[in-house]
């Protein structure tokens, strides 16, 4: 069974009213990185994801979460 | 218009990441061009001077990687993505390498090979794929999700 990161980074985003670039901002990252984590396209180090979850005022478990196939 | 320095890191990214596919192309081209005799009675300063320009392209493009900038923009144009893009690319580029040195060895049995032309065919087979794998990883994370 495989697994995979999966996150809510979007929703939490669009809660905040916050487009991707703004986020990018305010993580110190660039629109892609958010845009490839979004996508679980990559993998966030632990920091990164830290950061965004300080940003977007949530809990690291809220937003990130074991996505099994 | 004044451009923010995230939105110049992403210009920058962009401008690379589409360098960095014309760049993988464009290089086993001139190697197939150069193999052998100088096809056009070019000197070895004119060789050796090429490499030189091969091999600044290559650093900036996988190992320097910001060009020009510094600071922030640099930081931005060289995040979590681009580390992680530019190592998967460095990986296939070192396979690319081995690959074509087993290939030069068991090609020398019934060919005779220079070692400047193993040379190239190695350095070739290394750095196409790495490149043009870092520009696409690249494009594809830049593309709207």
């Amino acid at each position: 069974m495989a697994e995979r990161l999966g996150n809510r980074l979007k929703e939490a985003r669009a809660a905040m009213g916050l487009t991707q670039a703004e986020l990018a901002e305010r993580t110190g990252v660039t629109r892609k990185t958010i845009n490839t984590v979004e996508n679980g396209i990559f993998v966030p180090s632990t920091l990164l994801a830290l950061r965004m979850a300080q940003v977007l005022g949530r809990p690291m478990d809220a937003l990130f979460f074991i996505d099994t196939d | 218009m004044a451009r923010t320095e995230a939105e110049k890191a992403e210009r920058l990214s962009r401008l690379r990441a589409g360098s960095a596919v014309g760049l993988g192309l464009a290089f086993p081209i001139a190697q197939t061009l150069s193999l052998g005799d100088p096809v056009w009675g070019s000197s070895n300063v004119i060789h050796l001077l090429a490499w030189f320009v091969w091999a600044a392209a290559f650093a900036v493009f996988l190992v320097w990687g910001a060009g020009l900038f510094r600071g922030r923009i640099a930081r931005l144009a060289n995040d979590e993505t681009t580390v992680e893009n530019r190592n998967r690319a460095l990986g296939m580029g070192f396979w690319g390498a081995v690959i074509a040195a087993f290939l030069a060895y068991w090609a020398s049995f019934y060919e005779p090979i220079t070692a400047r032309d193993a040379c190239r065919f190695i350095i070739t087979f290394a750095a196409t794929p790495a490149l043009i794998r870092f520009g696409l990883l690249e494009l594809r994370a830049i593309r709207d999700g």
